[in-house]
């Protein structure tokens, strides 16, 4: 599987192994040996996959959609009921053709920055990372989520 | 006076051949069990991906369960929450949930809330459940649409009180729409004023009823609009000290997948858990390696026909993620860039539109690729569910250009992070 870092530029995940951003074109500095600077800047790396410091672009306040159809009386019996008319018919839309078409295929290689200017490059992670934000994965990703005193990262 | 030979009303169980041999991949051991305890419940969803109602005529004994419990354990199970139906509305559930958390398993519980009284609550804390979500979705109107029982939104509100005057943890879960999307921020509000710990959010999925209701389900070009509400609900969660929890149907690798997953030391959604990490359970003991994919596809064995552990390790509906590539992958995601690392993400939400899995439309680093090329893609009813528990139908994936009126809009939340696509 390969190893993805988000971009600090736009925030998508490509490869750490790519030189650039497919996304953004943002040129990505590549450690290639592991160093006291390299375990630092992954420490560093990690912790800002937490979002911890990255805000979505904007806040909304989006209005409340209408529903069509109102739920009126309860059933009969309360253990099992039946469910109640049902809802407005889906909206029509213009017939098209079905899916075809491929993505472009990867193009990433191993490389060295070229003497661009970064202000936050990009790492190569240790094969295994042990603290929480690079430790074990979560127990459990589906589901209802763990009781507050349940460490998901034992 | 003979007797007229007493003739079993459940369906004949299948016997599923179970593999010769154990391979080193296969003792991976699951940490998570969702155990549906009955398949009766006492509200009506729209959307319920089992149609839950009454009880399965065969479910599980107290004497069955309790041994199920047992293997639980000894297959190193860590926490099992317990599900219906409705769980409460079967007798002897406060037995079953004591014997999980006796065994070392901690035991959860997701409610629809309707008649979780102070009674059960007090049950539910004596059993030592150690933290109950409760499913609302949306605003009242909404809530008591998709459920199917008016007064049912309140009912989760006052089953929220219940909980929070008992003491136990408590949690929320949600499922995002076609008519409840821009109730989230809304109903943020009011949930986090019941001081929950979390709020799960998933998409409904076209399996069950919800696939009887088109108009039930989001458009895969919804994602556009949808995973900037999940990144603004992640910041207002968290300045209320609520987590947010994205379900693995959520996704996949736009530019809010770290902010969403950054509690993943991957930061990042890596594929389907489903017999890895994952255990389901039927209430009549058939086991699946999660407990939403479809039964009919799915359906690993039935402990009453071989042993939990036998079913984990050698049932082939089990072992599908084991030792996975990208062979299966179709369509899109086939060829996506992504394609090693989420394998068309959440297998149950991409196999019950097509009846095969390895190709999901619900994706947004997917519906942001087509929205560089001016196109979005659609899904249309082809063929009808059959109506059993947990099945699906088979929808129509079309992939066309964006109407020349939403393109601009699309565009414009794409790069303001706000707003919406879809009329209100």
């Amino acid at each position: 599987m390969p190893r993805l870092l988000p971009c600090p530029s736009c925030g998508r995940h490509i490869r750490v192994v790519e030189r650039e951003c497919r996304f953004c074109g943002r040129v990505q500095a590549t450690v290639t040996a592991p160093s006291r600077l390299t375990i630092a800047l992954l420490g560093l790396s990690l912790a800002a996959c937490t979002g911890a410091d990255k805000e979505p672009p904007a806040k909304s306040s989006g209005t409340p959609s209408e529903i069509k159809e109102e739920a009126t009386a309860p059933p009969i019996d309360p253990e099992v009921p039946s469910p109640e008319p049902g809802p407005e018919p889906a909206q029509p839309e213009p017939a098209a053709g079905e899916t075809s078409g491929a993505e472009p295929g990867e193009t990433g290689s191993v490389g060295t920055t070229d003497g661009s200017s970064v202000d936050e490059p990009m790492v190569e992670p240790k094969p295994k990372p042990t603290t929480k934000y690079g430790g074990p994965r979560p127990t459990k990703k589906y589901g209802a989520p763990p009781p507050p005193d349940k460490d998901p990262f034992p | 006076m003979t007797r007229l030979p007493v003739v079993s009303q459940s369906r004949p169980r299948v016997r599923l051949p179970l593999a010769s041999s154990v391979r080193a991949s296969d003792a991976v051991r699951p940490v998570y069990a969702v155990w549906e305890l009955t398949l009766r419940c006492d509200l009506a969803c729209r959307h319920c991906g089992s149609r839950a109602g009454r009880a399965r005529p065969d479910e599980l004994s107290t004497a069955e369960a309790l041994d199920l419990v047992a293997q639980l354990a000894e297959l190193g199970v860590d926490e099992a929450t317990i599900i219906g139906g409705e769980a409460y509305l079967r007798d002897d559930w406060p037995v079953i949930a004591r014997a999980l958390s006796d065994a070392g398993i901690v035991c959860t519980m997701t409610t629809g809330g309707r008649n979780l009284t102070a009674e059960r609550v007090s049950q539910a804390k004596d059993a030592g459940i150690a933290s109950v979500s409760v499913s609302i979705d949306g605003l009242e109107r909404s809530h008591d649409h998709l459920r199917g029982v008016s007064g049912s939104f309140a009912a989760a509100l006052r089953a929220l009180d219940h909980l929070q005057a008992a003491g136990i943890p408590r949690s929320v879960n949600t499922q995002m729409c076609g008519v409840n999307l821009r109730e989230m921020e809304p109903l943020l509000e009011l949930i986090a004023a019941r001081e929950i710990h979390s709020w799960q959010i998933q998409i409904t999925v076209a399996m069950g009823r919800a696939a009887d209701h088109p108009e039930l389900l989001l458009q895969p070009w919804q994602m556009l609009e949808l995973m900037p509400l999940a990144a603004r609900l992640a910041q207002q969660t968290r300045r209320r000290g609520v987590r947010l929890w994205p379900a693995s149907n959520v996704g996949y690798f736009g530019p809010y997948e770290a902010l969403l997953r950054g509690d993943h030391p991957d930061c990042h959604q890596t594929g389907c858990d489903a017999g890895l990490r994952n255990l389901g359970i039927e209430a009549d003991g058939n086991i699946k390696g999660c407990p939403s994919l479809p039964t009919g596809e799915y359906l690993g064995g039935n402990i009453r026909e071989h042993s939990l552990r036998d079913i984990w390790e050698r049932a082939a509906a089990l072992r599908f993620n084991r030792e996975r590539g990208v062979d299966d992958l179709w369509g899109r995601c086939a060829d996506c860039y992504y394609a090693e690392v989420c394998k068309a993400g959440c297998t149950w939400t991409g196999h019950v539109l097509f009846g095969r899995r390895g190709n999901n439309p619900y994706c947004h680093h997917r519906a942001l690729e087509l929205l560089d090329e001016d196109r979005r893609e659609r899904l249309e009813l082809a063929v009808a569910a059959p109506g059993e528990p947990f099945d699906h139908g088979e929808y129509r994936l079309i992939e066309e250009p964006w109407p020349d009126d939403l393109l601009d809009r699309a565009r414009a939340v794409v790069e303001r992070g706000e707003g919406w696509i879809s009329p209100p």
